[in-house]
């Protein structure tokens, strides 16, 4: 018979309505695959993108107490911490701490773990050459265009997640789309 | 979910699921205050019927709650306020990791797992319905007394808006999402006899307990999908309004070919921990939920 001595799965099969964990559980499976594509985008390794999409769903669960559902979806909640997240993870190389850091909480992966997230690595190339195309622009609206153009947050979400309201939000997303697109005239 | 994800949630679960099962959102902060507080010297227990036992609580706390707190001893006292809370009492033990869960008993369900004195409980239950409300039903379980691989069930049912739990009994392999009213057979495995090239041919036990899981794992994925998609979002709203009808789940999924396995309980040498009576006034005070 089917046995069921994890906690984890036992949490998944028993699938309680109205809990916070079932809620937070439903935000999960809604956005795991967002999250993971936002730091593939960003990380060619696939032990970085695991330790630093843990570490966002981590943090979220440890402050998804605070979380309010009126302030803004769970999506651009979950994106802000995830930016946080990356920024820390930069700061951190920066400093070359990164590998000692990264050491401490690693979770090892199997053989079929990596391989799904180089998929995924290799699924968002595109996505990846488009961030680095934007490296020119400011860090404000190379981030809009890549929560909005490819992650597919609404700019309501990508506002929140950023931190600025929706009016500068939709400027800065204007100015960045037409820069681009000056750009890519000019390399045709 | 790929695996990645997937092994990324259960370590979630294992690192913040009690965390989690702590919180309460927003929306729901007023009734935060209020969770379930046992009035030692208030409660009485409902003498006569049989393992079952209802503690009446002050009249004084209202809102829907449940409380799972380790005692000294190193067992676990689960306590509901309404029937709703069963959902929120399971979370928390699935995030503690115990292998115990209340299960609702329902008539339209197909899991006929009930020991015969439960069944008798609640027929008595029943006849002593409306003396009086809000009442509150706890249980006491012993993880460390669950055998690998089994199950802690505590029968869970509604008679006239007041939550009841039964004594807990074990079951193979996982919690069902809920039980039938109607008593269980015994838990043993029975030659089936099938059509094998063109003869009538009996199973070997090996052979039938095999078709029994397999039947059994289809029954409860469905169960499963029904049971999510029936109970949406909301964990209140019902809960002490219908006595033991079935209103909660409505599940409609064939029942297994080989019921016989899955409708039934594992008696003997494995004492369940509980009655549940009587032995509240410590719940209160623990809580390390």
């Amino acid at each position: 018979m089917v046995r069921d001595s994890d906690p984890g799965s036992a949490a998944l099969s028993t699938g309680p309505s109205g809990s916070a964990l079932a809620e937070f559980e439903q935000i999960y499976r809604q956005n795991i695959d967002v999250v993971t594509a936002y730091f593939a985008r960003r990380c060619a390794e696939p032990q970085v993108v695991a330790d630093l999409t843990s570490e966002t769903f981590v943090r979220a669960a440890g402050a998804f107490g605070s979380f309010d559902p009126r302030r803004g979806t769970p999506r651009a909640w979950l994106f802000g911490i995830a930016a946080h997240v990356f920024a820390g993870h930069c700061a951190q190389t920066a400093n070359g701490r990164d590998v000692v850091a990264r050491l401490a909480q690693r979770r090892s992966l199997d053989s079929d773990e990596i391989e799904e997230l180089a998929a995924k690595i290799d699924a968002e190339r595109a996505g990846r050459e488009l961030i680095e195309r934007c490296s020119q622009l400011p860090e404000l609206e190379r981030a809009a265009v890549e929560l909005v153009d490819l992650a597919g947050l609404t700019p309501k979400e990508a506002a929140m997640a950023l931190g600025v309201s929706r009016v500068v939000l939709r400027k800065r997303l204007s100015r960045a789309r037409a820069r681009l697109r000056k750009e890519h005239q000019g390399d045709e | 979910m790929s695996k990645f994800e997937d092994r990324l949630w259960r370590d979630l679960v294992r690192r913040h699921g009690a965390d989690l099962a702590d919180i309460t959102k927003p929306a729901d902060k007023r009734s935060r205050r209020a969770r379930p507080r046992l009035l030692a010297g208030t409660s009485v227990a409902l003498a006569g019927v049989g393992t079952a036992a209802v503690l009446l609580l002050s009249a004084a706390s209202s809102p829907p709650a449940f409380a799972v707190n380790r005692n000294s001893d190193g067992t676990y006292t689960v306590t509901l306020q309404k029937f709703a809370a069963i959902h929120g009492a399971n979370a928390k033990l699935a995030a503690l990791g115990i292998r115990a869960r209340l299960v609702e008993v329902t008539q339209g369900c197909q899991v006929k797992a009930l020991p015969p004195a439960a069944v008798h409980a609640m027929a008595l239950a029943r006849s002593m319905a409306g003396k009086a409300a809000p009442q509150v039903a706890t249980a006491r379980l012993d993880p460390g007394k669950i055998p690998p691989g089994q199950f802690q069930v505590i029968p869970t049912y509604n008679v006239a808006g007041t939550v009841h739990v039964d004594k807990a009994h074990l079951m193979q392999g996982q919690a069902p999402a809920c039980f039938s009213t109607v008593v269980a057979p015994p838990c043993e495995v029975r030659p089936m006899t099938v059509l094998r090239n063109g003869h009538l041919t009996q199973l070997t036990p090996a052979e039938a307990r095999k078709r029994a899981e397999q039947a059994l794992a289809t029954f409860r994925a469905a169960v499963g999908r029904q049971h999510t998609t029936s109970t949406g979002s909301g964990n209140s709203g019902n809960s002490g309004n219908s006595g033991n009808s079935g209103a909660s789940t409505g599940i409609q999924v064939p029942a297994p070919a080989a019921t016989w396995t899955v409708g039934c309980y594992v008696h003997g040498n494995h004492p369940p921990v509980t009655p549940n009576s009587g032995n509240s006034g410590n719940s209160g005070t623990s809580g390390n939920s």
